[in-house]
């Protein structure tokens, strides 16, 4: 980003931009007071949580981008909910996260396991779970699958059983239907089974920090893991094919920048983020990031690590049902009810709810979160 | 009563078990600070570091502006407790030793002010310094906190503890308010003030919340925001993370052992009882 900023300047010698960096857990806070307070950044890069909290703060891009028809279209399909809302553009695609599964090499080797290498034999949760147990079984593994704790994450499973959180009109919750349920029971199965340690969803325990110890099978998490684990020298790991279930699906997921009213720049912030979102400028920030580029046209980059990897998220991404963008862009309903199924998806596995009763109760606050958002 | 030699072993015992309780996580820090990546996330966790390294210091100190960072907070913590210091005193002594009109209320208006934590009154805070021009910048760390009232009420409490004859004296003797208030109440007040000395310096020193609000240049960023910036949303650091945390906790030692031995010294030779 750094090197972006200072070719930027070197063609607009009027311009000085000052990149502050933030940890990812108190950008919200400290975003909120310097809007409050009357001293909005620019710009920030932010994720897609914020987009709901401050698109109502942002500055209209579509304009400055040449139009939302034209720009929306440059970028993959499915990302398009989260930035444009009302038909205005409130943010710019930087670039887009697929979950998805790594798993220990090293420990599917010993144990003479071997995954899946092309999408036409991918394992079914069943087939998936048996492997699993195979490497637990064969090898030093002490857990098969790690899953990070989060709805997010977990609502992968959700969309594969062809569930979805809310229907595709955004009229009326749909979590607690049949496919919701199987994928919740499914979910504690493999808690119930060992074969995910119950320690990460009951005992919050950091599931990358599992994964590095080299004695977990498996980890469903997303791509920005790949720069992180790319530093692992006790094994070897890799990225392999999420399982099927009714379908295949992925979640979309993306960081995006958004320029703030009454900043005093908002004209100059705009023609930045029009250079950040061009191809060239791009791609070259996801390229040297491990990122996934949002544009169509720079789908492949020629990243240093990982390449192959990287096709592999990305056919995930092309292999997503809608309703999993469709759900998570809904960020004014989404935070009413996120925290607590992620209490409710706890107490299933822990025996202290059944999943009916547990969907039910988050449909219930989706239909309320919903006419709430109405009514307003 | 000197107490048996049961009792002296049992306290012993008490003593370096629970020493050694909130001894363990900041020795563990200590020692991990040392160890190699890959062994931070071994499994089963070693304790001794296998592979002596000091590479998570040297990247830390490569990768951020560390001595900046130092001398920001050096600069905050140490002026604030200075600032601290006279200020509450002052306050303190007029609010336990000289009856005026509203005296009560003012006293009562400081301590109610302790309840109200700062999330609540941070947006009108950081209106008031953005007015005043201060927002990003080190005297928005250091004026706000210099007057906190928990330290106008610790002193207010020690300096009723002193005697209304020994003022009287020094004034009967010639001496005006100020120089009483110079010569006379801050020595008495050493104990209090050191130890108040040793809180706001602590204070100082680990404040984040503040800090990550009125500061957003980052040649102005203190050590806590450094540290902060370790924890990514997805990952975490952790090597540079343990080595700066061990190093950051070396000035809260300093002042702690500078200021303990002043406390302990001035409690002992303080005549008055």
């Amino acid at each position: 980003m750094e090197n972006i900023i200072a070719d930027y300047k070197k063609e607009n010698t009027h311009v000085d931009i000052q990149l502050i960096e933030v940890a990812y857990n108190d950008l919200a806070t400290k975003l909120k007071t310097m809007i409050s307070g009357g001293k909005p950044p620019a710009l920030a890069r932010i994720s897609t949580s914020e987009i709901g909290s401050f698109s109502n703060f942002a500055v209209d891009l579509g304009e400055q981008l040449g139009g939302v028809d034209s720009f929306t279209t440059q970028f993959i399909d499915s990302i398009k909910p989260y930035y444009v809302i009302d038909n205005k553009v409130v943010a710019s695609p930087m670039d887009v996260t697929a979950n998805g599964i790594m798993y220990n090499k090293t420990l599917f080797d010993q144990a003479g396991v071997t995954v899946p290498t092309s999408s036409d034999d991918i394992w079914t949760w069943d087939e998936f779970n048996a492997s699993l147990k195979e490497v637990m079984d064969k090898s030093d593994a002490k857990y098969g699958l790690v899953w990070d704790f989060t709805p997010h994450r977990w609502s992968t499973l959700l969309y594969q059983f062809g569930g979805s959180m809310i229907n595709p009109e955004g009229t009326e919750g749909t979590i607690n239907n049949e496919a919701g349920i199987e994928s919740v029971n499914y979910f504690k199965k493999m808690h119930d089974d060992g074969i995910i340690p119950t320690s990460v969803w009951l005992g919050g325990e950091n599931p990358n920090n599992l994964f590095r110890t080299g004695t977990v099978a498996a980890h469903l998490s997303g791509n920005w893991m790949v720069s992180s684990y790319k530093d692992i020298t006790d094994f070897e790991w890799g990225v392999t094919y999420m399982p099927i279930a009714k379908n295949r699906s992925s979640v979309p997921g993306g960081k995006f920048v958004m320029a703030f009213q009454k900043s005093g720049v908002e004209e100059e912030a705009a023609k930045f983020i029009a250079y950040l979102s061009s191809k060239e400028t791009n791609s070259k920030f996801n390229q040297e990031s491990l990122f996934m580029s949002p544009r169509k046209d720079s789908a492949d980059l020629d990243y240093a690590f990982g390449k192959e990897m990287f096709a592999l998220f990305a056919d995930e991404l092309n292999n997503t049902i809608p309703a999993a963008a469709e759900d998570w862009s809904k960020q004014t309903i989404i935070p009413k009810f996120s925290s607590d199924l992620k209490d409710g998806l706890v107490e299933v596995i822990a025996g202290g709810s059944s999943a009916e009763d547990m969907l039910n109760d988050i449909n219930d606050q989706i239909n309320k979160a919903i006419a709430d958002a109405n009514d307003n | 009563m000197t107490p048996s030699k049961s009792q002296k072993i049992l306290t012993y015992v008490l003593l370096i078990t629970f020493s050694a309780l909130w001894l363990f996580p900041v020795l563990w820090i200590f020692l991990s600070s040392f160890k190699s990546n890959s062994e931070l996330y071994q499994f089963p966790p070693t304790f001794l570091p296998q592979q002596f390294t000091i590479e998570h210091f040297v990247n830390a100190f490569e990768k951020g502006n560390f001595g900046k960072y130092f001398l920001n907070s050096a600069i905050v913590a140490i002026t604030s407790t200075v600032l601290l210091l006279l200020i509450n005193s002052m306050a303190g002594y007029a609010l336990a030793k000289y009856k005026f009109k509203g005296g009560t209320f003012i006293l009562l208006a400081f301590i109610s002010t302790l309840m109200i934590p700062l999330e609540v009154i941070m947006i009108p805070i950081f209106k008031v310094l953005s007015f005043l021009g201060l927002y990003n910048s080190l005297l928005a760390l250091i004026i706000p906190p210099a007057a906190t009232p928990t330290g106008v009420f610790m002193l207010r409490q020690y300096l009723l503890t002193i005697p209304n004859e020994l003022i009287e004296a020094a004034r009967i003797d010639g001496a005006g308010e100020w120089k009483i208030y110079w010569r006379i109440i801050l020595p008495l007040c050493q104990p209090i003030l050191a130890a108040l000395a040793i809180f706001s310096f602590m204070w100082r020193w680990d404040d984040f919340l503040w800090p990550l609000i009125a500061i957003s240049d980052p040649s102005k960023y203190t050590v806590q925001l450094a540290l902060s910036n370790f924890i990514g949303e997805f990952n975490v650091d952790w090597g540079s993370l343990l080595a700066m945390s061990v190093i950051t906790m070396i000035p809260v030692l300093i002042v702690f052992l500078i200021f303990q031995k002043h406390l302990v010294n001035s409690m002992a030779t303080s005549g008055m009882k």
